[in-house]
């Protein structure tokens, strides 16, 4: 039971992107099509796992003083090695990610996991954590890249990321009528902005209610 | 002292095992990615004349300096025309496609290689047909409209255009 709280801990409690505000760069940037959406997120949560995991078996040895560059380089070294193999094998995702991908050592989600989780955390549990938040970067840029797309394009499309010429779907709904303010950072934003806008009211609704409730209980107890 | 000697150690192990670890993919894929990039070059080649025979040409990287390389195309040994490679300075770094100029005396299979660096939906649209149509089979040293709304980028282009006819015309004509 605690195992399936860390993992979905970071897929909505605490959200890397909606809660946490975190990474907001690179997800701001490459939430354009939902293909780039699903590619960044496996990318970034390829990193996440995996230096999740190393730091966290190396938790012990790590001398404090210098733990955050020792971070640093374990990251670096995962996104060099994960952009080689992106270059090599999905050539379509990396030119479309472009800049992006050596940009996800500067992400604030891997450091700050890192930091937060792994250098405290059991190898098992910290692979769960980055599974998680790594899950939960996906969906938010997807829900991001899903709204942009559709304003932005007029349309919705999503190949596979692996392979650009297997189309899953081509949709084109209102090319006409595309708003391409959209497709630039500002659209991002305003995005963003919306759907935070809506989580919070929804937060608040919930909130009000636990109050309204507590003050019923206690009048009664009076 | 002592304590400063130890983290320089162990920093510099830590440094030294992810540079190894790099060098080791780095290998392993190194030679999957000029493959991938040589054959990309090549079928953008063979998309603008079909069945040729492509042969790299020398020139004068000073004099041209946003020529990145020269394609003689020939089949049966009969030339069909020169594909220049361009790389020129846009809105957010260098644009790279490929141009033909055919010996009919006209441009052809305008094709951008690299427009990642342009602006999503405005400068990249030089990516698309659009720019292509103002290119293609138009006489070689007639002016080339911009794309209004993308002009940064379509004039970085039609610069690029404008030096592969210099060079063409110089050598060739």
């Amino acid at each position: 039971m605690k195992k399936l709280k860390i993992l979905t801990n970071g897929i909505w409690k605490e959200n890397p992107i909606f809660v946490m505000m975190l990474g907001m760069c690179s997800s701001l940037a490459i939430s354009t099509s939902l293909t780039n959406a699903i590619g960044m997120g496996m990318a970034v949560t390829v990193v996440l796992v995996a230096s999740n995991f190393i730091i966290s078996l190396l938790r012990k040895i790590i001398p404090d003083e210098i733990r955050i560059p020792v971070f640093i380089i374990i990251i670096a070294t995962l996104v060099k090695c994960v952009q080689l193999l992106m270059n090599a094998y999905t050539p379509s995702l990396y030119t479309s990610l472009g800049v992006f991908i050596p940009l996800i050592v500067v992400n604030c989600i891997i450091l700050g996991r890192a930091e937060s989780f792994a250098s405290k955390n059991h190898p098992f549990d910290s692979i769960l954590d980055g599974l998680g938040m790594g899950i939960g970067y996906t969906l938010a840029v997807f829900i991001i890249a899903f709204f942009r797309q559709i304003i932005g394009t007029g349309g919705l499309s999503f190949y596979n990321p692996f392979n650009s010429t297997q189309v899953f779907f081509d949709l084109h709904l209102f090319d006409d009528y595309a708003i391409s303010l959209f497709k630039l950072p500002a659209g991002a934003f305003l995005t963003l902005g919306c759907i935070l806008a809506f989580i919070n009211s929804r937060k608040m609704k919930k909130a009000i209610k636990v109050d309204e409730n507590l003050e019923k209980k206690g009048s009664v107890k009076k | 002292m002592k304590l400063i000697i130890k983290l320089a150690l162990f920093l510099s192990l830590v440094a030294g095992l992810s540079a190894g670890a790099m060098s080791y993919v780095f290998q392993l894929t190194h030679p999957i990615i000029t493959q991938a990039q040589k054959e990309a070059e090549t079928k953008q080649l063979n998309a603008i004349y079909k069945q040729s025979h492509f042969q790299s040409v020398s020139f004068d990287h000073k004099e041209y300096p946003l020529i990145e390389n020269i394609y003689e195309a020939k089949k049966d040994e009969k030339r069909e025309g020169y594909v220049y490679k361009i790389s020129t300075p846009g809105y957010g770094g260098h644009i790279v496609y490929l141009v033909a100029l055919d010996q009919s005396g006209r441009y052809l299979g305008y094709s951008p290689i690299d427009v990642t660096t342009e602006t999503s939906g405005f400068g990249s649209r030089v990516g698309t047909k659009e720019m292509a149509d103002r290119i293609n089979k138009k006489q070689i040293g007639s002016g080339i409209d911009t794309l209004s709304g993308a002009t940064i980028s379509s004039k970085a282009v039609v610069k690029g255009i404008e030096q592969a006819t210099a060079h063409y015309q110089k050598h060739y004509k």
